[in-house]
């Protein structure tokens, strides 16, 4: 199995496979132009980010694997308990879905950003967001 | 049924004319979110932000990528946020890039048919779009006509009988989203001006003529005489398939094996007179109507 080394915004190194490297669009693009022989750099994406990103790649990549065993339940209460988390890290974790180009990651985090906006009066969201910014500054 | 909001400069220039609508008809003409064309997540027109960021700390394409998430029907709430949402949300390009996603629910529409001042026949009509959130009009039917039965049955609009002048089809039936209007056969019965519910792909005109029910068939387009007892007024509606009929001593549903009404929610708990009672206005309606019947 190839490897791909993964480099985060604090320098620490990830090694995954090739398969679950692709998964991020952006990344297959750069293996593309530079090949596997150097680490791939991502600058925009801190290592705890980027373990998570990981994790949900995988989990998701061993769910569609023939044979897996897990449940359509299952898969949502993992996305469910993957997304739990607070604002800051979810916005973080929206950027750099969106940097690394994972469209189902993507799409999870948006949804939830999307549902925490539809079950609050306009007030509250307004709120929300303006201490997200000043919890992350 | 999701129904929030107009966009109140929209509406206006709907009833600019002061005229009031004669027909409402409110029903699903389609939906064109077949999510094929997922590829466009980047079209967005720079022009429909606001300078000031969406939320703090996230770029304004992916809150974009966000708001394009939420339900119609949060939209009223999301207006009152800030203006750089109400900018967002309210522009043209939001609901189009929402149906580009695949991401916009059911079109509803509102159907309003207008007079235009001279004449006291319906001519003009007005659609309501939800997922664009825009009022627009339509090429009006082939005959302006009112006091018609009209129906929407698999996005188009049947609309039969009611006055009219000069020799026209009696039925006719328009598609609004290929923008075609066709007559239809004429119905087997005269057809008095009456409602019309929908049950089944079937448009059932009530009491078309005397006592029998008109039944149209959206799939051959034939006709069929029914005889639906009682089935009278205004304020018949159908659920899950079955017709319903509010009366003072409760709601009625009809049985379309015993052709009769059962008592479903009784508003005194008295149901066992309701039989009685029921034959009673039966009785007195037949009466009545058989008397109107004549004067036409």
């Amino acid at each position: 199995m190839v490897k791909v080394t993964l480099k985060s915004a604090e320098g620490d190194v990830f090694e995954v496979d090739e398969e679950l490297a692709l998964e991020s669009l952006m990344v297959k693009n750069m293996i593309e132009d530079v090949g596997l022989d150097s680490a791939i750099s991502l600058p925009n994406v801190s290592s705890t980010i980027l373990a998570k990103v990981i994790e949900y790649i995988k989990f998701h990549m061993d769910a569609q694997k023939d044979g897996s065993k897990k449940t359509s339940e299952e898969i949502k209460a993992f996305d469910d308990d993957f997304v739990n988390v607070g604002i800051p890290t979810l916005f973080e974790m929206v950027l750099a879905s969106n940097y690394l180009n994972v469209k189902s990651l993507l799409s999870l985090t948006c949804n939830t950003v999307a549902n925490m906006i539809k079950t609050k009066p306009p007030a509250e969201v307004k709120e929300m967001f303006t201490s997200a910014k000043q919890a992350k500054a | 049924m999701a129904f929030t909001f107009i966009d109140p400069s929209d509406s206006k220039q709907l009833h600019k004319s002061n005229n009031a609508p004669l027909w409402l008809q409110i029903g699903l003409l389609g939906s064109n979110g077949d999510g094929t064309n997922r590829d466009c997540l980047r079209q967005i027109d720079p022009s429909t932000m606001a300078t000031r960021a969406l939320i703090s700390g996230l770029d304004d394409d992916i809150v974009y990528q966000c708001l394009l998430r939420m339900p119609l029907s949060a939209h009223g709430q999301m207006h009152k946020v800030s203006k750089a949402w109400r900018n967002v949300i309210s522009s043209a390009k939001f609901y189009n890039n929402c149906s580009i996603q695949g991401l916009n629910e059911d079109i509803l529409v509102v159907m309003v048919y207008l007079n235009d001042g001279k004449e006291d026949y319906m001519t003009t009509l007005s659609i309501f779009e939800l997922h664009m959130n825009r009022w627009s009009s339509l090429a009006s039917m082939l005959c302006p006509r009112k006091l018609c039965a009209s129906a929407i049955m698999d996005g188009q609009l049947y609309v039969v009988g009611g006055i009219y002048v000069g020799m026209h089809p009696i039925a006719e039936v328009s598609t609004p989203v290929d923008d075609r209007r066709d007559p239809l056969p004429p119905p087997i019965l005269p057809v008095s001006p009456h409602l019309a519910l929908v049950i089944d792909d079937n448009m059932v005109i009530m009491r078309a003529a005397g006592k029998s029910s008109l039944v149209l068939s959206a799939q051959d387009l034939t006709w069929k005489e029914m005889y639906i007892i009682a089935l009278r007024g205004p304020h018949c509606f159908i659920h899950s398939n079955q017709i319903y009929r509010p009366t003072v001593c409760g709601l009625l549903r009809h049985v379309p094996d015993k052709n009769s009404w059962i008592m479903t929610y009784s508003t005194h708990g008295q149901a066992d007179n309701y039989n009685l009672i029921e034959y009673t206005s039966t009785f007195m309606a037949t009466k009545s109507e058989e008397k109107q019947a004549n004067e036409w």
